[in-house]
């Protein structure tokens, strides 16, 4: 059974564990498969996801509790009688907190009956302890490989990483003088990657994606230190030591594990991403104007994916602005 | 007994006399909407009397209805859209179950129950999207008239997909389509399915058959295609849909409708002049 | 039953002001004529409202209006002040458990651009800070801090985040990026307990698993801390207890109140001094032991006039109830101009109105309170108290208002009109009330107008 996840910070590794299929739902080929009447307000992203729950009763849906868009979202699902395969995880957002991580450990729990139920199996040490290997080993790989890939195979890569745990290698990008962009922000699926060509064409290059379907969402680190070390704790420890995300308070771990990667990627400017009502990125844009001193060009997501002549004039103005 | 409804829309402002007795309409006109409503409003009640052969006193109420019902001070009540369009669609189609009205502004669907009360009611919030706005603009973009947009969304082959929310942006979007060779009829057939695709995300669950369209916007031909298919049902065209607030409010004045008005008498302050 | 009794304008309050002090009216320090918010403060939009003509409004009123420079009061007399925000009823508790300690609510500022018809300029700063009006007008609480000339910079500021609404959760990001340091605590999202989980009963007939209960408390011990910490005492059970006790009492009254103006055949206090004695109760207007006063006091005019047949609104009028509060206060005269009267409300805090247990340790009382926010768990649980709420003050129609740019406005408003529709038939609608409406008030009318129309209509049926 397919279990989709609306978020890369519910372990993938915790659902194979179980003998169940974790796909990031973004990348189901059904998701955008038709624009939606948008009440005002409604976020495509969360609306494509409740839709998506209601067409897909064979399969299951983890929402997360990280937006109110997502919340009330998946309080919609349960109105199209998804109670039976939709779960809300709560991931904690005061990360500093001493409850946090108790909290997730106890929601990691609270899946795993949920996915027992789906019929999965229960956890064993060594199957979870060899799935965590598997991923993290692909997750190392396509860190490696993020500076120096193109944008769009870089984007590939990680899609089937996140669709079926595989690797596929993402060529490196050629070479050429061109403006190096990074990309923040929320989920950015294929139906929205002719963006990444759209940059191109116009002479830039996205060498960092910091989107949640892209770099940042292979963060979790989930190395043994030692043999004996337990894989259920190795999978909280590194899950929750690696979100890097908006929505957690403070968001400073955003702002550390960003800093760095453009500054040695020379990023000259970034595409803030995200979804018309999602006040969370929204609001990031000035402060990473503030802290980066880098052009910050807000680019919302449309009901119908893909490179709208808006965005299309919007982009190629940002990068000739950079040039 | 004769009851004056007027609908003072945001585009047009429609008068209609109805005679209790006979149960029949007896006049019913329209002007395009202007700054000074009250008086267009009277100079249109006057001359519908006239042609008519009758005079002001034969009227038993006026009650005004539409966006400009304030405006009307000689009106002896106002009632709002909502209750009239109920009131005269379902007077001319008593299986009625849901009413959608686009007007020149606004986009209303009204639920009724047997009997056709109002049973609940849904209106557009925001924006012009969902409206007649929508196809005024294209129309004025493409110039072209209102009737040849219907003429043109018939020949369409496969209707474009307009995606912007803002009617603003819908347009530079449309500009964008035909540069690339969008066929006219697409892009207006596409125009109609967003403005129906609007009214279906106000809608939400109201939707029950039968299905009445009315106002300005159901004259064009196409729109009920449209809707037809976003609600997967039949929607039926009402008869003179740009005169059915009028109707009701006349109804409504005949029926001596004043306990629904509880607010005061229009034009006193009441912070909506 | 006699006509309903007159609404005063500005002016005509400052008259009925002289007069009341002719004849020996005594008021507390606060008070004044309402005219001197306008000249002082340049509170414009007073000039738009109608008020209650009770010498009880009048002090709520004037109450309302002299909190920050009772705040500023606290501060040159040595209190600490404490900035709580987004808990809406819970941590003030807490900190009024100590002596020298105020509290108060910086969310509170929405209401600043209303009441000076825009003229602060809160919202064009917001903007200029990168704050814009995708936002709900919470955003104005941003350059409120940077330019100190509303509340004053608190000493410690305290945020709830997690199962909140992300606008609030992204302003106070915001600020933080400013350099104003807050204490972030989780607040998760409540969901009913689970096979096998214990269940702990919380205040609005809800229940939650005692593990959120148990992070919560946690939670809320290290906020006891730091309000300790602040004013060098230890805010322990004993403290905590008395607090509750208080507030309780606070709350007990406002409960009165809601039942004998919600409740009577005619609306004996205005739909406006009803939503701002709610607004009251999260965090006592930085004067606990004032706002039981000013409630009481509004208790007995209520009943009063009850008993009296003394009211604000016919017997014809419709009783509606509100969810959500407005931006701008003008819309809850429109109300009543309209032919509506309040039957009950939801201005999204319900949990500061219900009666903190008092029989289970404070801490653990104050956790279930905190999780009984009805933001805070599935819209399909604050709508069902909504339908209880309805029929208990027997709702001919439900006015869901949405706040602009509020995130979570965008869904629950379907959900809540689904549900009652479906258990009660009432007709409902869904307004946007901008912060300052004047322009909209043609279409708010209408939608105001047309839902009395219906329910009247129904009537007849």
């Amino acid at each position: 059974m397919e279990v989709f996840l609306t978020s890369p910070w519910i372990p993938a590794e915790w659902i194979r564990a179980h003998g169940l299929e974790p796909r990031a739902i973004w990348s189901a080929p059904q998701f955008w498969s038709r624009t939606f009447p948008l009440s005002a307000g409604v976020c495509a992203f969360a609306e494509a996801a409740v839709k998506f729950s209601g067409v897909r009763s064979d399969a299951a849906v983890v929402f997360t509790t990280t937006c109110d868009q997502l919340r009330r979202g998946f309080d919609a699902s349960l109105l199209n009688g998804g109670g039976r395969t939709n779960f809300l995880f709560n991931l904690p957002v005061v990360w500093q907190s001493p409850i946090a991580k108790e909290l997730y450990r106890s929601e990691l729990d609270r899946l795993g009956q949920f996915l027992l139920e789906l019929g999965g199996h229960p956890v064993t040490p060594e199957g979870l302890r060899r799935e965590l290997l598997r991923y993290a080993e692909i997750r190392k790989r396509l860190r490696a490989a993020a500076p120096s890939s193109s944008a769009r195979q870089f984007a590939e890569a990680v899609a089937s990483f996140q669709w079926e745990g595989a690797f596929s290698s993402a060529p490196a990008a050629a070479p050429g003088k061109t403006v190096s962009l990074a990309i923040v922000g929320g989920p950015f699926c294929s139906a929205h990657w002719p963006l990444l060509e759209v940059l191109e064409a116009a002479g830039g290059r996205v060498v960092l994606n910091a989107t949640e379907s892209g770099e940042r969402s292979l963060c979790p680190s989930c190395e043994f230190a030692a043999d004996n070390d337990e894989p259920f704790e190795v999978l909280l420890n590194g899950y929750f030591g690696g979100i890097v995300d908006v929505f957690p308070r403070p968001n400073t771990r955003l702002y550390t594990w960003l800093r760095p990667r453009l500054r040695s990627r020379e990023v000259r400017g970034i595409v803030l991403w995200h979804f018309t009502g999602c006040d969370l990125w929204r609001a990031e844009a000035p402060s990473l104007r503030e802290a980066f001193g880098l052009p910050v060009l807000l680019l919302e997501a449309e009901e119908a994916p893909g490179a709208s002549p808006r965005a299309v004039n919007r982009l190629q103005a940002f990068v000739e602005t950079l040039k | 007994m004769i009851g004056a409804g007027i609908d003072a829309g945001s585009r047009a402002l429609k008068v209609l006399l109805f005679d209790a007795e006979r149960s029949q309409v007896l006049a019913c006109g329209l002007a395009d909407q202007s700054v000074e409503q009250e008086r267009l409003a009277a100079e249109l009640l006057a001359k519908l009397l006239e042609d008519s052969g009758l005079n002001r006193s034969q009227v038993s109420a006026v009650v005004a209805t539409g966006y400009g019902r304030n405006a009307i001070r000689f009106a002896d009540t106002t009632i709002t859209e909502i209750t009239c369009h109920a009131r005269g669609v379902y007077s001319l189609a008593p299986d009625a179950r849901t009413i959608i009205e686009i007007g020149g502004q606004d986009s209303k669907v009204i639920s009724l129950e047997d009997g056709g009360t109002v049973r609940d009611f849904a209106m557009n919030d925001r924006c012009a999207a969902g409206t007649g706005r929508f196809l005024e603009m294209v129309a004025s973009r493409l110039d072209v008239s209102w009737e040849k947009l219907a003429e043109l969304a018939r020949q369409s082959q496969r209707p474009a997909l307009i995606s912007n929310m803002c009617v603003v942006f819908a347009e530079t979007e449309i500009l964008g389509l035909l540069a690339e060779g969008k066929p006219l009829p697409d892009v207006v057939a596409g125009v109609q399915n967003a403005i129906a695709t609007r009214v279906s995300a106000l809608a939400g669950r109201l939707v029950a058959p039968p299905v009445y369209f009315t106002g300005g916007v159901a004259l064009q031909a196409g729109m009920a295609r449209a809707l037809a298919e976003v609600f997967s049902q039949e929607v039926r065209v009402a008869p003179q849909p740009q005169f059915t607030g009028a109707l009701g409010a006349a109804l409504c004045a005949i029926n001596g409708a004043t306990w629904l008005n509880s607010g005061p008498a229009p034009g006193a302050h009441s912070g909506l002049s | 039953m006699s006509g309903a009794l007159a609404k005063l304008s500005l002016g005509e309050w400052d008259d009925r002001y002289a007069q009341l002090k002719r004849n020996g009216f005594r008021e507390p320090d606060y008070g004044g004529p309402l005219g001197r918010h306008l000249a002082r403060e340049r509170d414009f939009r007073l000039q738009s409202l109608r008020f209650d003509s009770s010498p009880a409004a009048l002090r709520l009123w004037n109450f309302l209006l002299t909190e920050n420079q009772r705040l500023r009061q606290a501060r040159a007399k040595g209190d600490k002040i404490v900035g709580t925000m987004k808990d809406l009823g819970t941590v003030p508790v807490m900190a009024y458990s100590l002596p020298g300690v105020r509290a108060f609510y910086p969310d509170g500022a929405w209401w600043t651009p209303c009441l000076m018809e825009g003229s602060d300029r809160l919202l064009q700063q917001a903007e200029s800070m990168g704050i814009d009006a995708s936002f709900c007008p919470v955003r104005a609480m941003l350059p409120a801090f940077q330019n100190g000339e509303h509340f004053p910079r608190p000493d410690l500021l305290i945020c709830s985040s997690g199962a909140v609404c992300d606008d609030f959760s992204a302003i106070a990001q915001r600020l933080e990026h400013f350099g104003h340091a807050i204490l972030w605590w989780e607040m998760p999202r409540r969901r009913p307990p689970g096979l096998g989980e214990i269940s702990c009963a919380l205040p609005g007939k809800l229940a939650a698993p005692k593990i959120q209960v148990d992070c919560v408390r946690t939670e809320l011990q290290r906020l006891a801390e730091a309000l300790g910490g602040l004013v060098g005492q230890t805010l322990d059970d004993d403290r905590l207890a008395e607090g509750i006790h208080a507030a309780n009492r606070v709350r007990r009254v406002l409960g009165s109140l809601r039942r004998t103006v919600y409740f009577a055949p005619a609306a004996p206090l205005p739909a406006l001094e009803m939503l701002v004695t709610e607004m009251l109760a999260i965090h006592f207007c930085s004067d606990r032991e004032e706002t039981l006063a000013v409630s009481e006091e509004l208790l007995a005019e209520a009943q009063a006039r009850v008993a009296k047949r003394q009211f604000v609104t016919t017997s014809s009028t419709v009783r509606i109830y509100w969810v959500n509060p407005v931006a701008d206060l003008r819309a809850m005269n429109l109300l009543e101009d309209l032919g509506g009267r309040l039957c009950g409300s939801d201005y999204m805090f319900t949990h500061a109105l219900d009666l903190i247990p008092e029989d289970v340790p404070p801490l653990d009382a104050l956790a279930r309170t905190a999780l009984a926010d009805p933001m805070v768990g599935p819209t399909s649980e604050r709508a069902a108290r909504i339908v209880r709420d309805c029929r208990a003050g027997r709702a001919e129609a439900l006015v869901i208002s949405r706040i602009p740019g509020a995130s979570h406005c965008a869904r629950e408003g379907e959900i809540i009109r689904e549900t009652v529709r479906q258990e009660l038939g009432i007709p409902t609608v869904e307004i946007e009330v901008a912060s300052v409406c004047d322009a909209l008030l043609p279409t708010l009318g209408t939608r105001l107008q047309a839902l009395v129309e219906t329910a009247r209509a129904r009537r007849k049926v």
